[in-house]
C-alpha cells in the first residue's frame, strides 16, 4: 500500500512541480551560491538580494561587513549619469572615448606584461578597502558610509581561501575551482583566451540579472576578484567586455582616491552604473565604483539618485607563499 | 577514507553544500519565489554551519530540509510582519493563481496545483515532500519529525484528500463548461 501510495502521489504532482528535480543544477557553484557559501562559512550575516548579487563583483570585501567599522560621509561627487566629478584640479571631464580602441589598448597592455601567476602551492593575495552604505533598505547620497579592509589570499589552485577575522586567520575552502565568479589563478587560466569564447562564456553563466548586465558584471567581477590574472585571460577579458552593448570608457575618470584614472563602466537595469577604474598609464586595475543614476525602489528598498552603492579600492596584490604573508 | 572524510569539517562542509545545496533551494523555489528562495537556501546552510556536529552524517538531506522548512516557516512570518512577502509565497494559499508559472500553463499541472492549495498546509507539505522532493517516506518523516509508521498513515489520508478535491473540481467545472457553450 505505501509503495503504491508513493509512486501515485508522485505521478500526480509531477506535472505542478515548479521545479522538477536537478532543474537547479549547479546553483550552489554559480555566483550568488558561491557568494552564499563565502557569507555562511564566513559566519556571515543574512544579505538582501541586491547585496548577494553584488557580491560576486565585491568579492570577500562585502561578504562579511560587520561592526566596528569607520563610518565616514559621502565619496565625493558625482554627476548626473554617476560618472564621479574629478577632484583632480584643472583635469576636466572629457568626452567618453571610443570603448573598443580604449579597450583595445587596455587588452594590449595587459597581454604584454610578464606572468606572475603563482607556482604550485603560492598563494595570491589582495587587500582591498570598502566602503558601502551603512543601511541597505534605504539609500541617499546622504546615507552615512562605512569602511573596511578585507585582505584575501586564495590558494593559487583554488581550492582554499584564507581571511582575517577579528585578527586573526582563519582558513576554510572555497567551493572548489568551478565557483562562480572564477576566484582563482587555476580557475582563470581554465577560460577561453578567445575574447568571442569568452563573451560566449559569460552569457552562459546562470546570474539572476539581464543578459548583458549579467556579462558584464561577471567579466568585471573577474578583474575585481582576483589580485593576480594570466595575461592571455585578462587581455580576452577587456576584449570581451568591448563587445558588450552600453560598454563606455571615461578616460579622465578618477579612482576611489580621487586620483585621475580610465573607468570602464556600463549602467546595469537601467539605474545603476557600475564601474572598473584603472591606471591611466599602466591600465592595472585600481577598484570599483557602483552609483545609482536614477531613483530606485523595490519591495526590499529605495535609493536615490545619485547614491553611491559600493565603492572598492584596491590596495595591496601580489603573489605570496602562505597564508598571513604580504607581498614584497 | 572515511577518517578523511570527517578529518575537516571545513571539508566535509563543503561536500555537503555540494551534494545538497541545489535540492535545498529547490525545496524553498517550490514554496516561494526564487530570491526569498535564495535566502531561506543561505539560512538553512548558515544553521547547518554553525551546527556541524549536529548534522547527521549518514542522511544529511532529511535534516537539512527539516531546517529549511523552519527557515521558511520563519520567513514567512517575518514577511507577514513586514508585508512583503505577501504576494510572494507561491500560490498554494487562498487558490491564489500562479499566473507566472511555468506549471500553470500545464493544465493538468494547474488542475493539481489549484488542488494542492485547497488541502490544509499539513496535507499540502506530506504530498509535496514525496511528490517534489523525491523524498523517501521515511526521510519525509524525519523532515516532519513524526515516526515513519505516521507519516505512512498521513500521507495515504492526504492522497485521498488529494483524490477528493479532485473529482470535486472536475464536477464545479462541468457547470461553468455548459455555460461557456451557450453564451458562445
Amino acid at each position: 500500500m505505501m509503495t503504491e501510495n508513493v509512486d501515485d502521489v508522485r505521478r500526480m504532482l509531477a506535472p505542478a512541480n515548479p521545479y522538477p528535480s536537478g532543474s537547479l543544477a549547479g546553483a550552489g557553484q554559480d555566483q550568488t551560491g558561491h557568494a552564499a557559501y563565502l557569507r555562511v562559512t564566513r559566519g556571515g550575516r543574512r544579505a538582501t538580494r541586491r547585496t548577494a548579487v553584488r557580491i560576486g563583483v565585491v568579492g570577500a570585501l562585502a561578504a562579511s561587513i560587520a561592526a566596528g567599522v569607520t563610518v565616514v560621509q559621502g565619496l565625493g561627487g558625482v554627476d548626473d549619469q554617476g560618472r564621479p566629478r574629478p577632484v583632480v584640479p584643472g583635469l576636466p571631464p572629457g568626452p567618453a572615448a571610443n570603448a573598443q580602441v580604449v579597450l583595445g589598448k587596455v587588452a594590449d597592455a595587459a597581454q604584454g606584461r610578464a606572468s606572475v601567476g603563482p607556482k604550485p602551492g603560492q598563494w595570491t593575495y589582495e587587500e582591498t578597502r570598502g566602503t558601502l552604505p551603512v543601511r541597505k533598505d534605504v539609500q541617499s547620497p546622504k546615507t552615512p558610509m562605512k569602511t573596511r579592509v578585507d585582505r584575501v589570499w586564495v590558494r593559487g589552485d583554488g581550492t582554499r581561501l584564507a581571511t582575517f577575522e577579528k585578527g586573526r586567520l582563519v582558513e576554510s575552502p572555497t567551493g572548489g575551482p568551478t565557483v562562480m565568479p572564477p576566484s582563482s589563478y587555476a580557475a582563470l587560466t581554465a577560460l577561453p583566451r578567445d575574447p568571442a569564447k569568452l563573451l560566449a562564456w559569460a552569457y552562459q553563466q546562470r546570474a539572476p540579472l539581464e543578459k548583458n548586465d549579467g556579462a558584464f558584471k561577471l567579466l568585471t567581477s573577474i578583474i575585481a576578484n582576483n589580485a593576480v590574472l594570466p595575461p592571455a585571460q585578462e587581455a580576452a577579458t577587456y576584449r570581451a567586455l568591448a563587445m558588450i552593448p552600453g560598454v563606455e570608457v571615461d578616460r579622465n575618470a578618477v579612482d576611489p582616491q580621487g586620483r585621475p584614472a580610465l573607468a570602464v563602466s556600463r549602467v546595469a537595469e537601467g539605474w545603476v552604473r557600475e564601474s572598473i577604474m584603472l591606471d591611466r598609464a599602466t591600465f592595472a586595475y585600481r577598484g570599483f565604483r557602483d552609483v545609482a543614476v536614477k531613483e530606485h525602489h523595490d519591495d526590499q528598498m529605495k535609493i536615490a539618485k545619485g547614491t553611491v552603492m559600493a565603492v572598492g579600492l584596491r590596495i595591496k596584490s601580489g603573489v605570496v607563499d602562505k597564508p598571513g604573508q604580504l607581498p614584497h | 577514507m572515511k577518517g578523511v572524510a570527517v578529518a575537516d569539517a571545513d571539508d566535509g562542509f563543503a561536500a555537503l553544500w555540494d551534494a545538497h545545496y541545489d535540492d535545498v533551494l529547490g525545496y524553498a523555489a517550490r514554496r516561494v519565489d526564487f530570491e526569498t528562495a535564495r535566502d531561506v537556501a543561505a539560512e538553512t546552510f548558515l544553521v547547518a554551519w554553525r551546527r556541524r556536529g549536529d548534522v547527521p552524517e549518514d542522511r544529511p538531506f532529511p535534516w537539512l530540509l527539516s531546517v529549511a522548512r523552519n527557515v521558511l516557516a520563519n520567513e514567512t512570518r517575518r514577511g507577514r510582519r513586514q508585508g512583503r512577502l505577501w504576494g510572494r509565497l507561491r500560490g498554494v494559499r487562498e487558490a491564489r493563481e500562479p499566473a507566472a508559472d511555468v506549471a500553470a500553463a500545464h493544465a493538468e499541472g494547474g488542475r493539481v496545483r489549484a488542488a494542492l492549495a485547497r488541502l490544509s498546509e499539513r496535507d499540502r507539505e506530506i504530498l509535496q515532500l514525496i511528490g517534489w522532493e523525491d523524498l523517501a517516506p521515511k526521510d519525509a518523516a524525519i523532515v516532519l519529525g513524526c515516526s515513519a509508521k505516521t507519516f505512512s498513515v498521513r500521507l495515504h489520508r492526504a492522497r485521498q484528500r488529494l483524490a477528493a478535491v479532485l473529482a470535486e473540481m472536475d464536477t464545479e467545472d462541468q457547470p461553468l463548461a455548459v455555460a461557456v457553450r451557450r453564451s458562445a
